[in-house]
């Protein structure tokens, strides 16, 4: 199948703010970094880049002034996709309203928790969509745990991008560095054995053009691994967490071409162009 | 609004003083009434029509949705006898064709060289005007033979048109580029051996084999050699083969043998297929003749009472001995056998007599009348020695097949209620009359004639049959009376005399007079049909051939190669949802109607007639008197013992002056079967289609066994009445022009400086150029219908361009690994004749060593290329039009020539290929207002015109 | 509940492409697009070769993905339970054509919007054959109720030995169109 692009956009957006969030939140439970205009920087971003996901989904339809219509269809995955981003975008608002109050700490962990659930949901559930048993490469829970961890490992990079950059108390930096980079080791590898496992489970590597695709995917999760490793070692500056997020989204973007360039439909009569203007032609 | 008014013809007037029935017609009617191309109004309405299709040559009952004068939509109407209901692809393009924006639209005069865009537009009257002028300095200059004519063959309606012209201003030169490779032979041969109506033969794409549309048909197997109904007329024949194989579940109706080297829809359902080598069939026939006798499987009944095989031949003349040369009664349909009874030579009368016994085989001492002794054999005889060589084994060498495969198929033919069906492919070289023959032969052998599922039936012949005018070619009807012995000696036909049936000429030799001067130079060609280079062979000699022409005059529906690169003047004509015909399908007459009618364009009829009345506007005789009733219809008809052969002087029917006049000059002698009053054609529109003779009436197997009216059975419409197998009459054929050199004075005999020999049995010729021995060129090529595509026609049509928009060779996968040719990748194919492009198609369907390739040319390439639109993609370019022809019917070769291909990155030329750019021919109907300019430049060709110019020609 | 779809008998098709033309005419079919496609297909090898077309057009699944997957409703049984698209409720979000097993829709450039084989519901619903039907040269298609007896349809299945008749694979969406092949005329695919 051709890749879609705005959909891959919008995923790799989409879950990228979504695990952003889940390092935000899970700092805001551990304490690490208890630098509120950090946080609200990061909502912020994660709040663009959720919309942008949204903006780049939207251009794939040509009929958006009839997307009312999806409410009455509430069971549809892009209906699930569009209610996930703004859930996630309205918990930004409401954390970022709340911390010009004064938040108890009850609600900041409640939130934060939420936060944990909303980010990984939306990095799975812009890829569960695609479970369809028409297309056999894709209809395995494996494709869309292959969009969480990929996106994962691009939230994960863009962490480490927030707290190494983050300019404040040395020893709480060096500490938040330590974790970032521990995320970003531990997701990018999980998401490079995760996209091996699938790869090979749906046999779909050996299709023409997409080892390529694969290549770039799964070297951008060693990627962000190898820049997690590397990330803890040294406080490095804005350099190295800029190549980790390239490696991120190499790696999340990779796999979206990549899933998309497996997709072969079980049987294509009508689609299949080839076939569309060859008189005799042979089959 | 400007009108192109018409002054009333001053020719008109002179005639109405001369002759009752012109003025009788000389009233004031417009020349071409056109409806907009646009819809008027938005009612919504929808009417719905009843009509025929001719977008090929079969004949469709076909609904036409009409709504605001524009239609909209058709489908197949479920009262046509023979197509149920269904419609296929072309004539569903209908649509597309009439409304496509480059129809021809007004006539036009060349204003640049031949082979560019340039010409002016002019009106009717100055081009009509402008023709007449140079046909008429030609005529006086050097004789009405520097004049000739052409047509196309299936799809056009009249296809007699330019005969009658020819015949009208005294030139013996018409030719069509099926005829000798289409139809010719086999018609000819069957109206030769059984002599029944023009179209009482083995051919279903000619719409016979009428037994068939009859579910309840005795039919269990048929033979299907060389023919595709399913691709040659899908919605008709196609449909009804379908409807046989399917009266039993899961395909267990109709068995079928199909012998044809591809692997065609039909083949793909047979039960048997035997894959022919291409030009090779004769030796299988002969084959299956000689195993037939072999094993006694003929049928011995029917040969002995009703066919000429018994009659002893005359080794020296090797005609039948009438009864007349033993002292018997002459010319009495009595002829000399051996009876097994008397054990001698006697005179076998008419009918059998029940205590005869005649011989079939062996030779016999006959004692002629002057006391001459000499040793005869029977028919039979001579026939069994020409096919001795041919055992089975013999036959699957020569044809590459399986001998066991051949035995099989014979079995399914003998051993079932079978008929075989023979199509064009054997027309299509030099063997083509020794095929059609044999083919015959195999079918009286047994007794396959006029029994339940025979394809050879009189239906029609004792019912009530109604006289409309039909496609009135196969030798009658075209004003013989304007025919002259002369003429006839004149024709062009190069010892080919099968051509006489058709009153047309041979075409390579009309080119080579053309090129020599030798016998006279033919000068100017008056072309009606659509892409001449794309239908006829080596289409590159005809290019070479252009410049010797004076003038070229061109009548169609859309430019095509040969309008760019011929043409001179350039007439619109009329689609077929624009003309007016009454139609006969089996015991039913439907109307084809005039559903509407777009710019100036005129039905080909009346454009002929256009052109005669100029001629007779400016004193030529002939095409004065051919307007007169007396001339046209002589009324003096004979035939041959009722059957289709004529000795006598055909009833024909003069020019029509407009519309009206030529659409009940249709009718003829139609009569409505409620009142018993002859019907006009406002009439039968009224009354829609009708049952002219109840069906029973109409279909009545054995009509030879019924009575004559004198106690004795009808027999058949041969000079014995018998079917003759033996094809004697062949022979006579080519010594005196016998039965068909017809003319003014009635049946002729050729000058004695034109007698050629012919065979009274086949014989076997390999294909000249063979892949036997040709190691230069390796494969042999053969082509055959797709079925989207009607011969040149619709290749600017966009819904059937998409699926088929490049030519395609079939290529076996062994040959494709030998020539590195890969699926659908472009292959340059080349021949002695030349080279052309085509997409190739890997596939098991052909024998390796075969490739099969069907027409196809590149309208896109009309502007920009006009060269590249009739060589990018044109398998006749490859075709070989020179000698070896056929002896009696000249054919030249399409089918079983050999070529070599190669692979290329792509098509050289630069051809449409993709579904969006055949957008440029979508439908259009528009009202926006263009000024005429005057010149008919490609883009104002496009142009779609206004209301304005749409063609108001109207009579004072 | 009705089921109604076409049956094809590929026995006896020819793949003479008046259906495509017919449909295109019909339902205004843009060029480069169809609702109803008509694929060739040979097996074996000279002279042993087998030779049959298969018709292709929306298969009513029972359970259709293509309606399962829409957002908006634009893909939806109407109340003969026949699986249409609502051009105007359609946000062009194009997952139907991922999601129907097949192949069979088509995305309507002009309009934006994807469209497949309606059934000719504009003439079936007045009691006319569909138009593919109607003009098939080989008379090889046949609509109807297949849980009506009586219907076209369901009297060609009848009519049938078991053995030939074959539907599309199953992934589940249970295709409801079915397909006539003997083995002497090919072998069935796409179980
Ligand atoms: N290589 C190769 N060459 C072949 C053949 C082959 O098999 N292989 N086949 C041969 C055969 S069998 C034949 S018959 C010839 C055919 O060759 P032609 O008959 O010359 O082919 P066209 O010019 O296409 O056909 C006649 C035209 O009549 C037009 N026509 C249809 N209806 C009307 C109408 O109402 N009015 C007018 N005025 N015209 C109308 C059609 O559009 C068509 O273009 O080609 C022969 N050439
Ligand atoms: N779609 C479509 N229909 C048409 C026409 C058209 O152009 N297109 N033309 C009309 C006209 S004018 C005619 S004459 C009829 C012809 O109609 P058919 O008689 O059905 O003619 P074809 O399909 O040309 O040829 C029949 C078969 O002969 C095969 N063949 C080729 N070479 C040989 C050979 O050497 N031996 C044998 N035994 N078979 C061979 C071809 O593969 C082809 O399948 O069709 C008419 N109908
Ligand atoms: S077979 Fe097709 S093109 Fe020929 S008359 Fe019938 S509908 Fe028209
Ligand atoms: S493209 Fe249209 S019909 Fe298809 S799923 Fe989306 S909204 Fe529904
Ligand atoms: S075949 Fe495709 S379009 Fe038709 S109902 Fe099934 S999924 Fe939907
Ligand atoms: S039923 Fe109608 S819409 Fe469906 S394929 Fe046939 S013609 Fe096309
Ligand atoms: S119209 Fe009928 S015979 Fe022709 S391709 Fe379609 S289904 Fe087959
Ligand atoms: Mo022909």
């Amino acid at each position: 199948m051709e890749i879609q692009w705005p959909l891959a956009i919008f995923t790799l957006l989409a879950g990228g703010a979504g695990w952003l969030l889940v390092w935000s939140c899970v700092n805001q439970l551990r304490g690490t970094v208890t630098d509120d205009k950090l946080f609200s920087r990061e909502l912020i971003v994660i709040a663009i880049l959720a919309i942008c996901g949204g903006i780049s989904s939207a251009m794939h339809l040509s009929h958006v002034d009839r997307m009312m219509g999806a409410l009455s269809h509430p069971a549809s995955a892009i209906f699930t996709e569009a209610v996930m981003v703004g859930l996630v975008v309205l918990l930004c608002i409401v954390f970022l309203v709340l911390l010009r109050r004064d938040m108890s700490a009850g609600t900041r962990k409640a939130l934060s928790i939420v936060g944990i659930v909303f980010g990984v949901v939306i990095s799975f559930a812009t890829g569960s969509g695609y479970m369809m048993s028409s297309q056999p490469n894709w209809n395995t829970l494996l494709m869309p745990l292959s969009y969480l961890v990929t996106a994962s490992a691009f939230g994960s990079a863009l962490y480490l991008l927030f707290v190494d950059t983050w300019k404040g108390d040395e020893a709480a930096h060096g500490k938040a560095v330590g974790e970032a980079s521990k995320y970003a080791l531990v997701t990018g590898l999980v998401a490079a054995v995760v996209v091996v496992i699938y790869a090979i489970a749906q046999g779909v590597l050996s299709l023409s053009g997409e080892p390529a695709l694969f290549a770039v995917c799964f070297i951008g999760c060693l990627g962000v691994a190898a820049v997690g490793a590397g990330a803890g070692k040294a406080t490095t500056g804005i350099a190295l967490p800029s190549v980790g997020v390239i490696c991120g989204v190499a790696a999340s973007l990779g796999f979206r071409c990549f899933m998309f360039a497996a997709g072969t439909s079980l049987l294509s009569f009508i689609a299949t162009p080839d076939a569309a203007n060859h008189f005799f032609a042979t089959i | 609004m400007k009108e192109h008014t018409l002054t009333r013809r001053t020719f008109v007037k002179a005639a109405a003083a001369v002759g009752a029935a012109i003025a009788a017609s000389g009233t004031s009617e417009t020349l071409v009434k056109a409806d907009k191309a646009f819809a008027e109004g938005d009612s919504g309405q929808e009417e719905i029509v009843s009509t025929v299709c001719r977008a090929c040559i079969a004949q469709c009952s076909v609904l036409a949705h009409v709504r605001d004068g524009r239609v909209v939509k058709l489908e197949g109407d479920p009262r046509g006898p023979m197509s149920k209901g269904s419609m296929c692809a072309k004539g569903l393009a209908g649509i597309q064709a009439l409304y496509n924006p480059m129809r021809n639209k007004y006539p036009m005069i060349r204003t640049g060289k031949r082979g560019t865009c340039e010409f002016r537009r002019a009106s009717w009257d100055e081009a009509t005007d402008y023709v007449a002028d140079q046909l008429l300095d030609h005529i006086n200059k050097y004789g009405p033979e520097s004049i000739f004519a052409s047509t196309g063959g299936g799809g056009n309606p009249h296809i007699s048109g330019p005969i009658r012209f020819i015949n009208t201003i005294g030139s013996p030169n018409n030719f069509e580029p099926g005829c000798a490779q289409c139809y010719l032979p086999r018609q000819t041969q069957a109206r030769l051996v059984y002599g029944g109506g023009p179209d009482d033969n083995l051919s279903i794409a000619d719409s016979n084999v009428l037994d068939f549309y009859d579910r309840e048909s005795e039919v269990e197997a048929a033979v299907l050699w060389g023919a595709g109904p399913s691709w040659s007329a899908p919605s008709m024949t196609g449909r009804t083969v379908a409807d046989l194989r399917n009266r039993k579940t899961n395909l267990q109706g109709l068995k079928t043998v199909v012998v044809d080297p591809r692997l065609t829809a039909d083949a793909s359902k047979a039960d048997v297929w035997l894959p022919v080598r291409p030009g090779t069939d004769v030796a299988l026939m002969m084959c299956w003749i000689k195993y037939i006798i072999d094993n006694n499987l003929y049928d011995e009944d029917f040969c002995k009472k009703w066919t000429n095989f018994p009659f002893l031949v005359d080794p020296d003349t090797k005609i039948d001995l009438d009864a007349g040369v033993i002292g018997g009664p002459a010319n009495n349909f009595e002829y000399v056998v051996y009876d097994n009874n008397q054990k001698k030579a006697v005179v076998m009368p008419y009918p059998y007599p029940d205590d005869y016994d005649v011989a079939l085989f062996g030779e016999y001492e006959v004692t002629f009348s002057d006391g001459t002794k000499k040793t005869c054999k029977t028919g039979f005889q001579v026939l069994k020695e020409a096919c001795d060589e041919f055992s089975l084994e013999k036959a699957a060498e020569i044809c590459w097949l399986d001998a066991d495969k051949i035995e099989e198929a014979i079995k399914i033919y003998v051993n079932n209620v079978s008929t075989l069906i023979h199509g064009l492919a054997t027309d299509q070289f030099p063997n083509s009359a020794q095929a059609a023959l044999a083919a015959l032969e195999l079918e009286c052998m047994m007794g396959h004639v006029e029994k339940p599922g025979a394809a050879l039936q009189r239906f029609g012949v004792l019912s009530h049959s109604p006289g409309i005018i039909e496609n009135d070619t196969f030798g009658m009807g075209c004003y013989q009376n304007l025919i002259t012995r002369d003429m006839l000696n004149k024709r062009l036909v190069g010892g080919h005399n099968g051509f006489y049936n058709w009153q047309m000429a041979h075409i390579p030799t009309v080119q080579q007079a053309i090129r020599t001067g030798k016998p006279y130079k033919p000068r100017v060609w008056m072309e009606r049909s659509g892409n001449k280079f794309a239908v006829i062979g080596n289409a590159r000699s005809w290019y070479e051939t252009l410049p010797e022409l004076d003038l070229i005059v061109h009548a169609y529906m859309y430019p095509t190669s040969f309008t760019i690169e011929a043409a001179d003047v350039v007439f619109p004509l009329r689609e077929w949802l624009e003309c007016p015909k009454p139609v006969k399908l089996m015991n039913w007459i439907f109307p084809r109607r005039e559903v509407t009618h777009l710019f100036e364009t005129a039905d080909e009829t009346l454009y002929w007639s256009r052109l005669i009345e100029k001629l007779a506007e400016k004193g030529y005789q002939r095409a004065i008197d051919s307007f007169k009733d007396e001339v046209a219809n002589p009324g003096k008809s004979h035939t041959i013992n009722g059957g289709n052969m004529q000795d006598g002087i055909a009833k024909g029917w003069r020019w029509a002056y407009d519309e009206d006049d030529l659409a009940n000059l249709f009718c003829n002698d139609l009569v409505d079967p409620d009142t018993e009053q002859p019907m006009s054609w406002q009439q039968l529109l009224d009354k829609g289609p009708f049952e002219y003779a109840p069906y029973d009436e109409w279909h009545q197997y054995y009509v030879y066994l019924h009575d004559d009216g004198t106690g004795k059975p009808m027999g058949f419409g041969t000079p014995s009445k018998r079917v003759e197998p033996y094809s004697d009459i062949t022979v006579k054929l080519g010594r005196t022009g016998y039965p068909f050199a017809l003319c003014n004075e009635g049946l002729i005999e050729l000058d004695p400086s034109l007698s050629v020999e012919y065979e009274p049995v086949p014989f076997y010729m390999e294909p000249h150029e063979s892949p036997l021995y040709d190691t230069e060129y390796p494969l042999s090529l053969t082509s055959g219908r797709v079925p989207i595509y009607h011969h040149g026609t619709l290749r600017n049509s966009p819904w059937l361009r998409e699926i088929m928009p490049t030519a395609e060779i079939w290529v076996n996968e062994q040959d494709a690994d030998k020539y590195s040719i890969v699926n659908e990748g472009w292959v340059k194919v080349e021949s002695r004749r030349g080279e052309t492009y085509a997409r190739a198609v890997v596939t098991e369907n052909v024998s390796p060593g075969v490739v099969f390739l069907e027409r196809f040319w590149n309208p896109e390439l009309l502007d920009t290329d006009p060269y590249g639109s009739w060589n990018a993609e044109n398998v006749n370019v490859l075709t070989k039009n020179d000698a070896p022809f056929n002896d009696v019917y000249g054919t030249y070769t399409l089918r079983g020539f050999q070529v070599k291909i190669s692979p290329v990155d792509k098509c050289p030329y630069d051809v449409y290929v993709e579904p969006k750019q055949f957008s440029v021919w979508l439908p259009q109907y528009s009202d926006k207002t263009t000024e005429p300019t005057g010149e008919a430049t490609w883009e104002n060709w496009q142009e779609f015109p206004d209301d304005d110019l749409v063609c108001q020609i109207k009579a004072e | 509940m009705s089921h109604y779809a076409i049956v094809v008998n590929a026995d006896l098709c020819t793949g003479c492409m008046s259906c495509e033309v017919s449909c295109k005419q019909e339902n205004g079919v843009a060029l480069g697009q169809y609702w109803n496609k008509v694929l060739r297909y040979t097996q074996g090898t000279f002279p042993d070769t087998k030779q049959f077309w298969l018709p292709t057009m929306c298969q009513q699944c029972e359970d259709a993905p293509c309606v399962n997957v829409c957002p908006t409703g634009a893909s939806y049984r109407n109340e003969d339970n026949i699986v249409l698209v609502n051009t105007e409720k359609c946000i062009g979000c194009r997952y139907c054509m991922m999601a129907c097993p097949y192949g069979v829709r088509s995305w309507n450039e002009e309009i934006k919007a994807v469209q497949k084989c309606t059934l000719c519901n504009h003439l079936t619903s007045v009691g006319e054959d569909p138009a593919c039907v109607k003009n098939c040269a080989s008379k090889c298609r046949y609509y109807g109720d297949l849980d009506d007896p009586n219907s076209d349809a369901s009297k060609a299945l009848a009519a049938a030995d078991p053995e030939t008749i074959h539907h599309m694979k199953d992934v589940g969406n249970h295709p409801v169109s079915a397909y006539i092949l003997t083995s002497r005329i090919g072998s069935w695919e796409w179980d």
